[in-house]
């Protein structure tokens, strides 16, 4: 997700090598015990308990402990498993047809058994126009057969999902999607009894009613939201009674409550920022509770290929030598490590130590970089143009790492302006054709597959828009396409890979629509009372392997 | 006085009206999409556009807001981007909070503010005088947000007297430090204001013909001097009432306050057109109708004043 920050699990030995961090758990605090209450201190309060609607980290944090999906990441990995399927399911020899059979006695919450009618009334509810969803005419459910038709209004259901029978659900593709299982199991695939949402109308959204190991007890606007325990849960009960959301909290009151007893977590579903970390990492108390991991996101200055000076190859090929990047990751704290790539390290297919142009520790080439300005006709006598570096101003460290870039220009004499902007201006101009020229961008996994890295922000699609695009660049490479169009129906999980690698080749050292710089690594800190906190792959906050000590 | 107030409640319609119109103007200046924000920021362009025409954001923007205003009328103040709910509901949720400690505030800044005018203003030059003045010039310079997270530190945390911020259902205990905080910055401006006022009331002569007739200081103060400085204050009390009503934003942010300044503010970030719309409408509906009221209440302070 585009700036949000969220955790990534460590998956290799070799990456938990490269980043050199510290605990991915904190203290297991010997035999888990049920009972008592964690509290967590929450920034801004949620937009919606409606998974068809939330698209942020926050809501995620509480849907993951309301809802539950057809599958789930096993334990904290990026393996999917069957969570209410009862096992993974058939797939058609075309790989276009996906046949779920459902555990028989999952409940939801208010006492019915879920069918699989309640999965193809929440899916089509799900991305039905009129729920307002963000799912609606996009391409994760867009090769789900009928769903063009669903959307223009010419068919009421969705032909592509069958309800076989109570338990067996279908669904049918248009063209094989290796990534299709793992958009299943993102939020927009959790289900929702039919008669809770008649029951509560438009304001669902507040009355959420799900199947998972906790229930919506009490959400008072701007102040707490509670969650308790589901005595029906079907799966491993939770260890905790109660989860209290103490809402509107700043930060660093947040971290002061912490230090004082008065919350457990703070925020857990961004990165800590760099003056509580610093702070904290200090603490004899509280250093050896902070927990990190690598992040599945990937930092890059977007250039965009169709305005002037970056029209030119070369132009690009140059500025990929001259950012610093062990200088960002300074600023940075040290949370982060150089990524010359287009994927991150814990995504499948990751190549460790990619550096096709070169570069040295710091991430440059200066000299190299100095001839190939040359080379594009810059000197003396014709002097680069000035450039603004757009930027979204997100968190404490925004300006100073967009200072830092112009540091590293000034030392080539090229003259960069610091533009910083509001995160909705920032989406607006950069997502607009021919409107910036050079920004500063990231991009956070949907889910731990390489495709989520390219499809929405690579590839001519996502090039082709008018406004609200994700491929800065305005970037397109008919041969890329190609390769990822292969790339989605390979079922060969080897071979698909290295497709995917053949594309960050076309990117990174063939035509240079970015200047990667670093993936980050997520820190997070707990209370000493917290036990079996983990930081998961995917979920902003998984509640069900934390017990406390020491009662409320 | 009835027609007067009449012709006040007009031009009140007046004012919100040319409030409202600015207002989405500016919202529709700024730029970024709300249906983006709305959706996701990894949300695709379809999936955007599908969610800007639910929105009704493709039409054009004196349709939108004709529209708008029709439902305003109908007390329809729109559905919130941010907060998946109806607007006005959010807005009267979270306004309990936001008037508990607008007024706290008010009674913060009369009952430090006033003592220490007094004091200065009746030993003008002394050392009290100075002290006073220091006091003020240090509240009136500090930032509210610094003042509060100090507060916060000092009182929360280190000498754990007060809770780290927070409702509490209301309770007194979470209520004195924002309040407190929210107080200081206006009673040094009331201690200033009533100082001047009062330096300039002291001499004149009904004070020196009381005082000539052998009534103790304390009389004349409350009695003579005080009474003639209070519309003065008055106006003040009745501009600061409205503000705080419209949300005190700083002060609840710092002290996890759950009133209708921190929903603005997120409103703001989020391009939520219909809650930006909706409080700054209720706001400025609350500060012209504090305008209003200071104006009647001048008629019952100064007998010389009528509408």
């Amino acid at each position: 997700m585009k700036y949000h920050g969220r955790v990534v699990a460590a998956l290799a030995a070799g990456v938990m090598l490269m980043y050199a961090c510290g605990n991915t758990t904190t203290d297991t605090g010997g035999q888990p015990v049920s009972g008592g209450t964690l509290n967590i201190a929450m920034k801004d309060d949620f937009k919606t308990l409606d998974p068809a609607v939330a698209y942020d980290t926050d809501s995620w944090s509480v849907e993951r402990a309301i809802y539950n999906g057809l599958l789930d990441y096993v334990g904290f990995t990026t393996q999917l498993g069957p969570d209410i399927a009862e096992s993974m399911p058939t797939i058609s020899p075309d790989g276009k047809t996906y046949t779920f059979k459902l555990k028989h006695g999952v409940k939801f919450s208010n006492g019915r058994e879920v069918t699989a009618d309640d999965f193809k009334y929440s899916f089509e509810r799900m991305l039905n126009p009129k729920t307002q969803g963000p799912m609606t005419g996009g391409p994760f459910w867009g090769s789900v057969s009928g769903t063009a038709d669903f959307y223009s209004g010419k068919a009421t259901g969705i032909s592509g999902i069958k309800v076989v029978d109570p338990y067996t659900l279908e669904i049918d593709l248009d063209s094989p999607n290796q990534s299709f299982l793992n958009v299943l199991a993102m939020p927009f695939g959790f289900v929702i009894p039919k008669e809770a949402v008649a029951a509560a109308g438009s304001d669902y959204a507040h009355h959420p009613v799900g199947t998972g190991p906790f229930v919506l007890d009490k959400w008072t606007p701007g102040q707490l939201l509670v969650l308790k325990k589901n005595p029906s849960y079907f799966g491993k009960a939770a260890y905790l009674n109660e989860v209290d959301f103490q809402i509107g909290v700043d930060e660093q009151v947040g971290f002061l409550r912490m230090q004082q007893g008065q919350a457990d977590l703070v925020q857990p579903d961004v990165n800590m920022p760099s003056a509580q970390y610093i702070q904290l990492s200090a603490d004899p108390t509280f250093k050896s509770r902070i927990v990190k991991t690598p992040n599945v996101d990937i930092w890059y200055l977007g250039m965009n290929v169709n305005m002037k000076p970056f029209d030119n190859k070369l132009v690009r090929q140059a500025f990929n030598m001259v950012v610093n990047k062990a200088n960002q990751i300074k600023v940075l704290n040290g949370r982060g490590v150089i990524n010359n790539g287009i994927q991150a390290p814990p995504m499948p297919g990751f190549v460790p130590n990619y550096n096709p142009l070169g570069l040295d520790a710091n991430g440059q080439n200066i000299t190299m970089a100095k001839s190939l300005l040359t080379q594009a006709g810059y000197g003396p006598g014709h002097p680069f143009p000035a450039q603004d570096l757009v930027y979204p101003k997100t968190n404490a460290d925004s300006d100073n790492l967009a200072a830092a870039i112009q540091q590293d220009f000034q030392a080539v004499g090229i003259t960069i302006n610091l533009k910083g902007l509001s995160f909705p201006a920032f989406l607006d101009v950069t997502g607009k054709p021919n409107t910036t020229a050079l920004s500063y961008d990231g991009w956070i996994q949907d889910f731990p597959d390489p495709s989520d890295f390219i499809d929405p922000i690579l590839t001519c699609t996502a090039a082709n828009v008018t406004a609200n695009g994700g491929n800065v660049s305005f970037y397109c490479n008919k041969q890329l396409d190609t390769i990822d169009n292969q790339a989605r129906g390979d079922t060969n999980s080897a071979d698909r890979l290295k497709l995917y690698q053949q594309i960050q080749d076309i990117v990174a050292s063939q035509d240079f629509p970015w200047v990667p710089m670093y993936s980050t690594l997520e820190t997070s800190v707990s209370a000493t009372r917290v036990h079996g906190y983990q930081l998961h792959p995917v979920w902003p906050l998984v509640l069900t392997s934390i017990w406390v000590s020491g009662g409320k | 006085m009835t027609r007067y107030i009449i012709r006040r409640l007009g031009w009140m319609v007046l004012v919100l009206f040319g409030v409202a119109a600015v207002t989405f103007v500016i919202a529709f200046l700024v730029p970024g999409d709300p249906a983006r924000l709305y959706a996701g920021s990894n949300a695709s362009p379809a999936s955007v556009a599908i969610i800007h025409h639910q929105l009704g954001l493709d039409r054009p923007v004196y349709v939108q807001f004709a529209d708008y205003i029709w439902r305003v009328l109908h007390l329809d103040f729109g559905f919130s981007y941010r907060y998946s709910a109806p607007v006005l509901p959010a807005i009267l949720q979270r306004f309990p909070a936001t008037a508990e400690l607008a007024i706290a505030g008010v009674f913060v800044e009369v009952v430090v503010g006033l003592p220490i005018g007094i004091l200065a203003a009746t030993r003008p030059g002394s050392i009290w005088d100075r002290i006073t003045m220091i006091f003020t010039f240090v509240t009136l310079a500090a930032p509210p947000f610094w003042l509060g997270l100090i507060f916060l530190y000092v009182f929360g945390a280190l000498v754990p007297i007060f809770p780290l911020g927070g409702y509490g259902d209301g309770a007194p205990q979470y209520l004195f430090l924002p309040a407190l905080t929210l107080g200081l910055g206006g009673a040094g401006y009331y201690a200033r204001l009533l100082r001047a006022v009062l330096l300039d009331i002291l001499p004149k002569d009904y004070i020196r013909t009381a005082r000539a007739k052998g009534v103790t200081g304390r009389t004349v103060m409350f009695q003579h001097a005080l009474p003639n400085a209070l519309t003065v204050l008055i106006t003040q009390l009745g501009m600061d009432l409205g503000y705080f009503l419209a949300g005190v934003v700083v002060i609840e942010t710092v002290f996890a306050w759950p009133g209708i300044g921190k929903q603005a503010v997120d409103a703001i970030f989020n391009l939520d057109i219909p809650l930006v719309m909706g409080t700054v409408l209720f706001g400025a509906l609350l500060i012209v109708t504090a305008n209003v009221a200071v104006d009647i209440a001048y008629t019952f302070i100064d007998p010389r004043v009528r509408y």
